[in-house]
């Protein structure tokens, strides 16, 4: 083969894939000026603190769909919102787009002025509180606060089945819960347990000296080994990722009833310095296609209607516990209050 | 002159006392003069300035006519470029270099052509009897021969002056005799201008044109060996040259004949000779009676005192005795035989030639050369 | 004293580190004041908070900050100064391999090297819990060890940190002159007392120094308490810093408070130790070219090799042992369990994480510059240190030891803050990174070097400059080549430290420069525990092989500095 039959095959090759692209392109709502602009564009900054695989399946299905290059810093949520903060008290504008999973960060962002109103086409598929009253933000996606426990160290018969389940004291020390001060779903799952279950459920638990872990990586790390044989409040995909990698690895999900749920929120800077290319990608992971790839790749549970996520029951029959927009300020309030409870419930 | 130092006055932080005040200084050309004193008494700083490695407070250095540094006027040129050649306590020989790169140093920096260079060592390690150790690494080196290392370093790129900053106190008693003959005779024939800085009096008088004796911070008295061993001007340089008797004494005039009595050993000797100025009636003075100048006798005799033994030490050559008489202790140097028993009687006198006048006593207690 | 650094513009070099250090330290110290990040006015109530409101809470994280560096400082030293002890001053057989297997643990990060712990020594899967619980016939689940607390902390902290303890301390005792403990010998002095009374006395500067550095770097020190300490609530100012940054709303200025209380406090143990070091000369320590004789060890001598050997194979190997298992085993456990076995942690990497090889290269090349621009600039400023007596050259000293007392995750906060802004905006540059890596281990450099730097005669400095050299080649044709195993040794801690930083590394990174940090970040959120084991053997591999590749051909003909017979 001389070197010009190489470059044949080789632009019959690029021509074949552009076309295979493009058959497998389905549509998403965005508005024709606004991608026209993101085009010129050409990129847009992403800075977010969901599991990096769906992210960068999202990027990749978004980029070749649009031609617009996504530039992704995956990082956790707390320094997505330090950057962002920064980036803006210096007034030097580099992000386009932040996700955090948490609500909270977005309904202060907007009160400062700092995000950029945008109703995407896509939401007309979401329900009403998942979107702000005036398009600053949306929330496009949950983790589920579940139990996970170690098949070989709790016996089958014995396997909680929801969480009262765990006042047991069989799980005395063996018990792992996200500590207070761990961020967002140390908080929530403390908050949600003590709003529906009441005070009593803590203090039993507490009871029990459980170990209290910072991450829910920390947490999935300590259930798969064995040191703790049961974790509670950990996000879902923990378990269910390590399931879809390894159906062998000897945990069980376990999904109880009232069901804490954390949120993946995403918001647009007020100076993003391409806005129509972070418009387009807000579309684009509101989207069917990219609702999809986020569920299949992270595991994430889509807000949006009719996309399911491998691994997780139907959800219909339990009782969701978010915390919506209007009742964070309450949310927060007792934080204090609920920071020394737990100081005191949960003490070594 | 080749090397003039006027008013040097240096002071480090922290200090009371200025390390160097406001010191004069000649040195003429091919001329090795010494700074000799004990530590602390300025001669190293002194010959760092000349170098350019400390920087005066005041005072000018001229090295053949050019202003090296004028503390006034704020001139200062860097040692790199004063190009004096030194050797130092430590030797200073670079352990990462061979010998010959050691000595190549200085050429390399001016950047003398190859072939020349390899010339110029060779002939430099041959004058200091390096020339088979060329290619060895230097730390292969004995003590001895690491100081030819640097000797040669100093030379090779033919400096306006060499300076020697204690070069052979790290170094045992013979081969310092010996390679203080060698600094000395390298110094003749390449008809350097030398300063040369040690402590050891021996060492300065063997090796120097002249000796600069130094004492906190100033330069007590300047002359040639001979001069300053024969005419010391004061009780330090008397003893720090000859671990002399200090004695006090004083000078009385009777019918025409200066005589002096030194009361604390009730030694009187009679002075020939007119003492010019310190002849005056009454007046007291020190002086410095050299060990090797005190008459020892077995026996009573004209105004001789009587010691007692208190030490016997052999030197070799002769004996080293400490005399005691009245409470005052003397130090004498007497033929080997015969060896006087601890607590022995013995009659001391002075000839008159032998004392030396030291001027105008301050108010010191008599000392015993140490 | 007249050198190299008076030519040089000294006061140009010392305004260089000072805005280095200084400028991203200034946001640190202004967060602290602010009323929030974006509300520029100020205010002390962040001050009251922590101290008034909260006084005990605070009192208590200063307690186990002081009581975690304290204690690992104290192991570290004990750890350090016996293994250098061992290697440079007797006939212990082995010794080569024993330093390399001794230095293992710094090869870890200290946040990896807790993880790894955990797998020994938590209280119901640990290895050697396991072993204890058959060996003692214990009948509990748990225990006896319990790495989960104060002492667990102490024990790997202290673990992690003594090879600085022992670089330097065996550095110092292989130029120590034996003549001066022949002497004590003759005295009378036991070969035992002579170890106390002289040995260790002589060395003393470079312990203590090393044990200023061992202190500080545990005061900023995150992984461990973070891995170790939180899960039993006990935290230290890092990780009270951190999750004050990491709660929403995020309390920056509460951390910026912590912050300033811990510079503060590191600033007097700094200043303590420049006082009990001041007057004590280093010159008897001075590089001389003479190899000190071993001392024999007698019937002891393989007993002793045989304790060494298992301490330091039980604290140094077995972590790493516990990583590689970890990285090898389909999920995460200690348990032996040859139906696990799985290459796919590291088959699997790149699918896994896509800029896994990427990071790797990546860090390795920004660590080899960072470290060069590093230990050059430490170069100049510990010659302005060593050379210089006035105030200037004191206040440098200071300012230079200030990066690692400081947490990194809130350095990183003021870095970010200083370059977002002009003069200099390097933000979303690699440069920013370069940049923040030099100024975190100026500190470790300048100890480096300063140490080379106070062995060399400046008498062969002299006789260059009499020699006709200028200031540059003095540095190229002598100094360098003088000081060159030292450099090189801090240029190695500098890099290994490098390929490990986190937290300016995520906080300044820029996507299209991945690092090792970042990978291992989105590797751990994923619950990919198999994968960060792999990550992390394959960076430590990459780490080593460098390293050694570099000493070996930078130490090759390494020569006994000093020239005095």
């Amino acid at each position: 083969m001389n070197w010009k039959s190489v470059m044949v095959a080789g632009i019959a090759a690029a021509a074949i894939l552009q076309l295979l692209a493009f058959r497998t392109l389905p549509a998403f709502a965005t508005d024709a000026a606004v991608r026209e602009a993101a085009k010129k564009e050409g990129e847009v900054v992403v800075y977010g603190s969901w599991p990096k695989a769906g992210m960068v399946a999202m990027a990749d299905a978004f980029t070749k769909s649009t031609g617009v290059k996504v530039t992704f810093t995956n990082i956790a949520s707390s320094e997505v919102i330090q950057r962002f903060l920064a980036e803006r008290e210096a007034s030097r504008a580099v992000v386009d787009v932040v996700n955090i999973s948490a609500l909270a960060p977005f309904v202060d962002f907007r009160k400062r002025n700092l995000l950029l109103q945008y109703r995407s086409p896509e939401l007309a598929a979401y329900p009403k509180s998942y979107q702000d009253s005036d398009g600053y933000w949306m929330n496009v996606g949950h983790s589920a606060e579940v139990i996970v426990y170690n098949t070989e160290r709790v016996p089958a018969g014995k396997a909680p089945k929801n969480w009262q389940d765990l006042t047991d004291p069989m799980f005395a020390k063996v018990l792992a819960v996200p500590d207070i001060k761990g961020g967002g779903t140390g908080y929530l799952w403390y908050y949600a347990m003590r709003e529906t279950l009441g005070v009593s459920f803590h203090e039993k638990i507490g009871a029990l000296k459980p170990q209290l872990l910072v991450s829910t990586a920390s947490m999935g790390q300590a259930v798969q080994s064995g040191e703790a044989f049961v974790a509670a409040g950990i996000l879902h995909y923990t378990g269910t990722n390590a399931l879809k990698a390894d159906p062998k690895a000897p945990i069980r999900v376990v999904w109880p009833n009232p069901l804490p749920l954390t949120d993946l929120v995403v918001g647009i800077s007020s100076t993003a310095p391409h806005p129509n290319a972070a418009k387009t990608f807000v579309d684009f992971i509101a989207s069917e296609q990219g609702q999809k790839l986020g569920v299949a790749e992270q595991g994430m549970l889509s807000p949006r209607p009719g996309i399911k996520t491998e691994g997780v029951p139907d959800l219909s029959g339990f009782k969701l516990y978010s915390i919506a927009a209007d009742r964070l300020e309450a949310y927060f309030k007792v934080e204090p209050e609920y920071n020394a409870e737990f100081a005191r419930l949960y003490a070594k | 002159m080749s090397i003039e130092v006027r008013g040097l006055t240096i002071r480090y932080a922290g200090t009371a006392q200025p390390a160097v005040r406001d010191l004069d200084l000649e040195i003429g050309k091919g001329e090795l003069t010494t700074l000799l004193g004990p530590s602390g008494s300025g001669k190293s700083t002194t010959l760092r300035c000349i170098a350019g490695l400390e920087r005066p407070d005041q005072g000018t250095i001229r090295i053949d006519g050019q202003i090296v540094c004028d503390a006034a006027r704020g001139i200062w040129i860097k040692p790199e470029q004063r190009r004096l050649g030194m050797v130092f306590q430590s030797y200073a020989v670079w352990p990462h270099l061979s010998v010959f790169d050691n000595i190549a140093f200085p050429l390399r920096i001016l950047g003398v052509e190859r072939s020349r260079m390899r010339r110029k060592v060779e002939e430099v390690a041959d004058l200091v009897g390096l020339a088979e150790f060329l290619g060895r690494p230097a730390t292969k080196l004995s003590g001895g021969q690491q100081q030819r290392v640097a000797l040669a370093r100093a030379i090779v790129f033919e400096p306006r002056a060499i300076l020697f900053d204690e070069p052979l106190s790290n170094l045992d008693a013979k081969l310092r005799e010996r390679m203080r003959r060698e600094i000395r005779s390298l110094q003749r024939r390449t008809g350097l201008t030398a300063i040369y800085v040690t402590h050891d009096q021996v060492e300065a008088f063997a090796i120097s044109d002249r000796i600069a004796v130094m004492n906190d911070g100033r330069i007590q008295q300047i002359g040639t060996p001979q001069e300053i061993y024969a005419r010391p001007n004061s009780a330090y340089v008397a003893d720090f040259l000859g671990a002399a008797n200090i004695l006090t004494g004083r000078y009385t005039t009777e019918a025409g004949r200066t005589k002096l009595a030194i009361p604390s050993v009730g030694l009187a000797i009679d002075l020939d000779l007119d003492v010019d100025a310190k002849s005056t009636d009454s007046a007291t003075g020190l002086v410095a009676l050299r060990p090797e100048d005190v008459q020892v006798l077995p026996s009573a005799a004209g105004t001789a005192v009587e010691t007692s033994v208190r030490e016997v030490e052999y030197l070799g050559r002769n004996l080293s005795l400490t005399l005691e008489s009245a409470g005052t202790e003397l130090r004498a140097f007497v033929s080997p035989e015969p060896v006087p028993s601890i607590g022995q009687r013995l009659w001391i006198t002075a000839s008159p030639n032998a004392v030396v006048h030291l001027g105008p006593a301050t108010p010191r207690e008599d000392r015993q050369g140490s | 004293m007249w050198l190299i650094s008076e030519r040089m513009p000294a006061a140009l070099l010392a305004i260089l580190v000072g805005f280095l250090v200084l400028y991203p330290l200034f946001w640190v110290v202004e967060a602290s004041f602010r009323t929030s990040i974006l509300d520029r006015t100020y205010t002390l109530v962040w001050y009251g908070k922590v101290f008034v409101e909260n006084s005990a809470p605070t009192v208590e994280l200063f307690y186990h900050t002081v009581v975690l560096a304290l204690g690992s400082t104290l192991l570290a030293v004990v750890v350090g100064v016996a293994a250098a002890l061992l290697v440079a001053r007797t006939d212990m057989p082995g010794r080569g391999a024993f330093t390399i297997v001794f230095l293992s643990p710094f090869f870890l990060t200290p946040m990896i090297t807790a993880v790894s712990w955990t797998l020994l020594a938590s209280p119901r899967i640990g290895l050697y819990n396991d072993l204890l619980r058959w060996v003692l016939r214990l009948d509990a689940l748990t225990g006896p060890l319990d790495i989960y607390s104060e002492g667990g902390m102490i024990w790997v902290l202290g673990l992690y940190l003594s090879p600085y303890v022992y670089l330097f301390t065996s550095a110092a005792l292989r130029s120590l002159d034996p003549s001066l403990e022949e002497a004590a010998r003759m005295s009378g002095a036991s070969a035992g007392g002579t170890l106390f009374r002289v040995t260790l006395q002589l060395v003393r500067p470079a312990i203590l120094s090393s044990a200023l550095l061992a202190l500080i770097l545990s005061f900023g020190q995150w992984g461990v308490p973070a891995i170790l300490g939180v899960p039993v609530r006990t935290y230290v100012l890092t990780t009270a810093i951190w999750s004050n940054m990491a709660a929403w709303p995020t309390q920056r200025e509460y951390a910026a408070v912590l912050s300033v209380a811990l510079l503060v406090a590191a600033f007097i143990f700094v200043w303590a130790q420049r006082r009990a070091l001041s007057g004590r000369s280093f010159v008897t320590v001075t590089g001389r070219g003479f190899r000190a004789p071993a001392v024999a060890l007698g019937r002891w001598r393989w007993p002793i090799a045989a304790a060494a050997w298992s301490f330091t194979v039980a604290t140094g190997v077995m972590p790493l042992a516990a990583l590689v298992y970890a990285s090898v085993m389909s999920r995460w456990t200690t348990s032996l369990r040859l139906d696990l076995l799985t290459l796919r942690n590291y088959t699997g990497l790149a699918s896994l994480e896509p800029q896994a090889f990427v990071a790797i290269a990546n860090s390795l090349g920004l660590s080899v510059l960072g470290a060069t621009l590093a230990i050059s600039l430490s170069l100049f400023v510990s010659l302005c240190i060593t050379r210089e007596r006035g105030p200037l050259a004191r206040i440098l000293d200071y300012v230079a030891m200030l990066p690692v007392s400081v947490p990194s995750v809130v350095f990183a906060v003021g870095l970010l803050m200083a370059y977002l802004r002009p003069p200099l905006v390097l933000y979303g540059t690699p440069y920013i990174l370069i940049l923040a890596y030099v100024t975190l281990f100026i500190p470790v450099g300048v100890r480096a070097s300063t140490s080379a730097l106070s062995q060399i005669d400046p008498a062969l400095e002299e006789a260059a400059r009499m020699s006709g050299a200028g200031p540059i080649r003095r540095l190229a044709m002598v100094l360098v080549p003088l000081i060159r195993p030292g450099l090189v040794a801090g240029w190695v801690l500098i890099y290994i430290s490098l390929m490990k930083e986190v937290s300016s590394s995520i906080l300044l990174g820029s996507p299209s420069v991945p690092v090792n940090a970042t990978v291992l970040w989105s590797l751990w959120s994923l619950g990919a525990y198999g994968a960060v084991a792999s990550f992390e053997v394959l960076c430590t591999v990459v780490m080593a092989v460098v390293a050694a590749v570099v000493l070996a051909v930078a130490n090759r003909s390494a020569f006994q500095v000093g020239s005095r017979p």
